[in-house]
């Protein structure tokens, strides 16, 4: 699927053997699910790549490769992102969550609890990114109606649920008698 | 080639030096929605990739000299934030249009502007409210119009140790005046626009006194309509907008002659039925959308 008038020139195959081969010469610093971290990286590197491949942080997820699925959202300095469509290098000094970072030692984040309540889990792919998306939502806007919930992840695309749970399940902590 | 480089200036004046050293070998990356994807995937290459979106000088909204004067490392989000911008209809309708949230938050008006391609929804907006953009390099600064700015598909008159400083929009007295931004796309959320239209009209009385109208998705660049332009000049806005429905403008450009890369594709003859029959109805709605606002007294 293309509209624009002319060809796209985006990349057929977008699978990491294809990702530009240079060295890791550029050190960055973050902070990444709290704690502070430098990573050797090429200036070309996604962030995506920096997290699943140099961090081993595989919860983050790599589909379209082109911002247009949310399975590699991260939240950067409070906001949900694509983490495909950012290099690394521009993540410096910045605050980084990953799905890896919500749990506790011995507890699970309540959003992730509500979708295992929920039913709000097929096949998994889109719920590292659902998650953040919605967590991104609810730092920010803690009592969120049905259509704050339906923007917050128009982003992010499930192919399983029909997205219906995945609803549920955010309103589900949002409304959640404390 | 050498290894690239990864620049973060810290100041505007720093980051003018870097693509003055670089030129043609550096690529500016802003909000990075766009072409962080081709640099990771090796579709551009250069000596030194100069991120701008955190310049400070770059980040602001204000008003002044009769514009409405938005950094070059504004971001959608800012721009929906923004009373001074969601005073233009047009370019409130168009940036929600765009992506999703996770994009809006990054990317930027200036970097659709410069990325240069049809499908932009800031472009057509941009274009019917007369926009014009500050250029500016180590030797100065210059204003372009839009329709100077975008030369072709993916290309701009932007030299190539220049960056998009500010965006300016005209500020039109109110009253009179109201502009509408509408697009057609294969699904509601996230796609990109098949046809798209950014009216900006001024009534006498019940009378098209001046519309200008820009068109996105049916050439190889965003297009100013001005054979809509003239058709609709000194008619009642609902007599235009009947017209209008039925034409399809000189502007558009999707035949081999105006655009042999569109027309390579195997459905091209496809699109270019669909794009023609559409595109009248489009502008016609953001005509009628604009006639609306003006009616309830909105700009």
């Amino acid at each position: 699927m293309t509209s624009d008038v002319q060809l796209a020139t985006r990349p057929a195959d977008v699978s990491a053997r294809d990702r530009v081969d240079a060295a890791k010469n550029l050190v960055v610093s973050f902070v990444l699910n709290g704690k502070p971290l430098s990573v050797a990286v090429a200036p070309t590197e996604l962030l995506a790549d920096t997290l699943r491949e140099g961090l081993g942080l595989t919860g983050t997820k790599v589909a379209c490769g082109t911002g247009d699925c949310g399975t590699c959202t991260a939240i950067l300095d409070g906001e949900a992102v694509r983490s495909c469509l950012m290099l690394t290098a521009m993540v410096a000094g910045k605050t980084v969550e990953t799905i890896e970072g919500l749990a506790g030692e011995s507890d699970i984040h309540p959003i992730q609890q509500a979708f295992i309540d929920t039913g709000a889990v097929q096949c998994g792919y889109c719920t590292p990114g659902m998650i953040l998306a919605a967590k991104a939502l609810l730092d920010e806007n803690p009592k969120p109606s049905a259509d704050d919930i339906k923007e917050a992840i128009s982003g992010n695309l499930c192919r399983c649920t029909g997205y219906t749970k995945i609803i549920e399940a955010i309103d589900k902590v949002a409304n959640a008698v404390a | 080639m050498a290894q690239t480089e990864f620049f973060r200036p810290g100041n505007l004046a720093a980051a003018l030096d870097l693509l003055d050293q670089y030129r043609e070998q550096a690529v500016i990356v802003n909000g990075g929605t766009d072409i962080v994807e081709r640099i990771a995937h090796g579709g551009v290459r250069r000596a030194a990739i100069i991120y701008i979106h955190e310049i400070p000088e770059l980040r602001g909204i204000g008003e002044g000299d009769g514009f409405v004067r938005i950094g070059g490392a504004v971001t959608y989000n800012d721009i929906l934030a923004s009373p001074l911008c969601c005073q233009f209809t047009a370019l409130e309708q168009a940036v929600k249009e765009i992506g999703s949230p996770s994009i809006r938050v990054r990317g930027t008006p200036a970097g659709n502007l410069g990325t240069a391609v049809p499908a932009g929804d800031c472009c057509a907006a941009m274009m019917a409210l007369d926009a014009e953009v500050v250029a500016a390099s180590r030797q100065g600064e210059r204003a372009i119009k839009l329709a100077d700015l975008i030369i072709d598909y993916r290309r701009t008159a932007l030299a190539a140790n220049e960056l998009i400083r500010e965006i300016r929009i005209p500020v039109v007295p109110g009253g009179k005046t109201a502009s509408a931004f509408l697009r057609l796309t294969s699904r509601k959320g996230q796609d990109i626009a098949q046809a798209s239209a950014a009216v900006r009209l001024t009534l006498d009385g019940d009378v098209c006194r001046h519309a200008v109208i820009a068109m996105g998705s049916v050439s190889k660049v965003t297009v100013r309509a001005y054979s809509l332009e003239k058709a609709v000049a000194g008619k009642t806005v609902a007599d235009a907008a009947e017209e209008i429905k039925a034409m399809v403008p000189a502007e558009v450009a999707l035949r081999a002659a105006d655009n042999p890369a569109f027309a390579a594709r195997p459905t091209a003859n496809i699109e270019r039925q669909y794009k023609e029959s559409v595109i009248g109805v489009i502008v016609a709605r953001a005509m009628m959308t604009a006639y609306g606002k003006i009616l309830a007294g909105e700009q």
